[in-house]
């Protein structure tokens, strides 16, 4: 096992690593650790990359682990990545500014009363579905107006929230 | 601040046996030579705690009384594990601050049916436990508990062919559910399992912290 303590950077932020990142080929190339978006928040975590390699990892309170983070260890050049999951987009047609104001506190109320990480993006708020089953109840509680795109991706919250349905 | 003990989350239904598994859990981790401390949450009483207390404290011994500590959560025990887990995060700031010695944190919480989850900020590890009473249904029926956690237990093994719950489909449904995931079959009125549980621990949580020979032979003598 290669017990690993911290990371060394980031394939997207950090300019050196970044480019040996993109060298190795993030997509293709580099050994990855791939995670869940949950255990990406964990502090102890024991996986496989890959390529197999068994890591334990434990980290400092008040860190927590990112898409393309590089871990820090000397043998091997290892990237964390994200499992992408399923994720609705809102989409809100454009009304006048008194509707728009009750259209975002229903679908606020609606995404939160199951508690699901949101992430506001430029206007777009996205959050994660746990399985398709919950497509349909949504849907049908999204208020007139909204409309719900569906696509894989890596998640990423605006802020950290628990999850539960 | 106080170094930082591994804790695990043990989650599940009313009566699908969490804290006989802890009291079976916590002599197989002290043969293996980890010193343990368990926080029980209940929505009011502390009848679990004070259970442990006895069994694991008074009549074996392996902990001291004052190392099982009971909450009543006053709400629904899943919000104190997940939602707003303030009140696990005190307590076991008091526990690191008390003993920075100790190997690992028992988190037990009840409720909230398939769907309990631990904050990540709270536990490291996460076992979901469902008994075979509830139907060979359990595992196929999903939800997040099942699902997201690191270790599933099914219990009450014993019990299958008297309320005819299929060993194998749950074996099977559990496999298609969670691909890649452990799940363990145990009966914790026994111990027969049990065992494995605690292997699965020492390798998915503590596998930062071997234990001396000495220390274990220590936890063997009692």
């Amino acid at each position: 096992m290669l017990l690993v303590n911290g990371v060394a950077g980031n394939v997207f932020t950090n300019g050196r690593l970044g480019k040996k990142g993109h060298r190795a080929g993030l997509a293709d190339g580099a050994e990855r650790l791939i995670v869940s978006r949950s255990e990406m928040e964990r502090l102890r975590l024991r996986r496989k990359t890959d390529r197999g390699t068994d890591i334990g990892l434990v980290l400092e309170r008040g860190t927590r682990l990112h898409h393309g983070d590089i871990l820090k260890v000397k043998e091997k050049f290892i990237v964390v990545e994200q499992m992408p999951e399923k994720v609705a987009s809102v989409i809100m047609e454009e009304r006048g500014k008194l509707e728009m104001v009750d259209m975002a506190a229903l679908i606020g109320y609606t995404i939160g009363n199951r508690h699901r990480p949101i992430s506001i993006l430029q206007g777009k708020i996205s959050f994660p579905i746990q399985n398709d089953s919950e497509i349909e109840v949504f849907e049908k509680l999204m208020p007139a107006g909204v409309r719900l795109d569906f696509s894989v991706q890596v998640f990423v919250p605006s802020r950290d929230v628990h999850d539960h349905a | 601040m106080a170094r930082r003990i591994p804790r695990v989350g043990i989650g599940g239904p009313v009566g699908s046996g969490k804290t006989r598994l802890i009291e079976q859990l916590v002599p197989a981790l002290t043969r293996k030579g980890y010193r343990c401390c368990i926080i029980s949450n209940d929505v009011v009483s502390k009848e679990d705690a004070q259970r442990m207390q006895r069994i694991l404290a008074t009549e074996a011994k392996l902990m001291p009384e004052n190392m099982i500590i009971g909450i009543a959560t006053g709400g629904c025990p899943h919000t104190a594990v997940r939602e707003d887990p303030s009140i696990n995060l005190a307590v076991i700031d008091e526990i690191e601050h008390k003993d920075p010695t100790l190997d690992l944190i028992i988190i037990e919480s009840g409720g909230d049916n398939t769907m309990t989850t631990f904050s990540s900020e709270l536990a490291d590890y996460f076992i979901y436990i469902v008994d075979v009473a509830g139907g060979d249904k359990y595992p196929r029926k999903r939800g997040l508990g099942i699902e997201s956690c690191d270790l599933l237990v099914i219990n009450k093994i014993d019990l299958a062919p008297h309320v005819g719950a299929d060993l194998s489909v749950m074996a099977r449904d559990a496999k298609a559910v969670r691909p890649g995931k452990p799940v363990e079959f145990v009966n914790c009125r026994t111990g027969d399992g049990v065992e494995r549980v605690a292997d699965h621990l020492a390798e998915g949580l503590l596998f930062d912290k071997p234990v001396s020979q000495k220390r274990r032979k220590a936890a063997r003598r009692g």
